[in-house]
């Protein structure tokens, strides 16, 4: 895994951890079990994060171990060397995945504590005014 | 006589057709328009009556001041929706910036809730 990503999924994690522990008005009484989710889904981000890290460290080391053997001719030392490294790789993937699934999770949490607040639920990046002071005109609940 | 009753059902088909295209956000623009023109009837028109229990003669003018302040009304585009949950999402452009028009729609396809917020500037 590329040091960029990683640290961009650190720093994924981290706001949703700042975000959790900022003070919300009021209204967001009734969410505050979403924000508990948010800070509960930023420690398994980080989790994550790490098991992948140990995961592509296995893998490239394996990788350098399998090309070492095969270099000495040792096909049979290579091959469980290889093996081991794809098993590393398909672990990485399943944390990928895992990854993924949590980050749904927090973005759908996140969703419907705006559609709680009466806000849109489904923006595209940009749109919201900025402040997020917007007023929401209209009647009932989304 | 015959040729009139086979042009009386394809007229028929064709406004049926023109009925149930689009039909959300033929809501959608009707109630934003009425709303525009500061017309409480028609912006209630096609709400459910829970929803219309809640439209207040002030609220409407207040959107429509929401409305007006951005100037002429250009037209809709959908941006997004989840049919299952009744709810359509769209785009109302203006002549100096955008509000984001949302509704949910009862199985009856009556106006259950609607709202209307400001987007940033593009």
């Amino acid at each position: 895994m590329s040091t960029p990503r990683a640290l961009a999924s650190i720093a994924f994690a981290a706001a949703l951890a700042t975000t959790a522990g900022r003070p919300l008005p009021a209204s967001a009484n009734a969410t505050g079990w979403l924000v508990g989710g948010a800070a509960v889904a930023a420690g398994t981000l980080i989790i994550i994060n790490h098991n992948k890290q140990v995961h592509a460290k296995y893998a490239a080391y394996d990788h350098q171990v399998a090309a070492e053997q095969a270099a000495a001719n040792d096909s049979a030392a290579a091959y469980r060397s290889e093996r081991e490294a794809y098993q590393h790789e398909a672990a990485l993937v399943v944390a990928y995945k895992h990854e993924t699934t949590v980050q749904h999770r927090v973005v759908v949490g996140l969703e419907a504590q705006l559609g709680e607040r009466g806000g849109p639920t489904r923006l595209v990046a940009g749109e919201v005014v900025p402040g997020g002071s917007a007023p929401s005109y209209g009647w009932g609940k989304l | 006589m015959r040729t009139l009753a086979l042009m009386a059902v394809l007229a028929l088909a064709v406004s049926i057709a023109g009925c149930s295209h689009d039909g959300p956000q033929m809501l959608a623009e009707a109630t934003t328009r009425a709303a525009y023109a500061n017309d409480l009837n028609g912006t209630v028109a096609h709400f459910d009556p829970a929803l219309k229990a809640q439209v207040t003669r002030a609220t409407v003018g207040e959107l429509s001041d929401a409305l007006n302040a951005l100037g002429t009304l250009h037209g809709f585009t959908a941006v997004g929706s989840t049919p299952a949950q009744g709810r359509y999402d769209y785009q109302a452009s203006f002549e100096r910036g955008r509000m984001l028009v949302q509704l949910r729609l009862d199985p009856d396809q009556q106006i259950a809730a609607y709202r209307v917020t400001p987007l940033a500037p593009q």
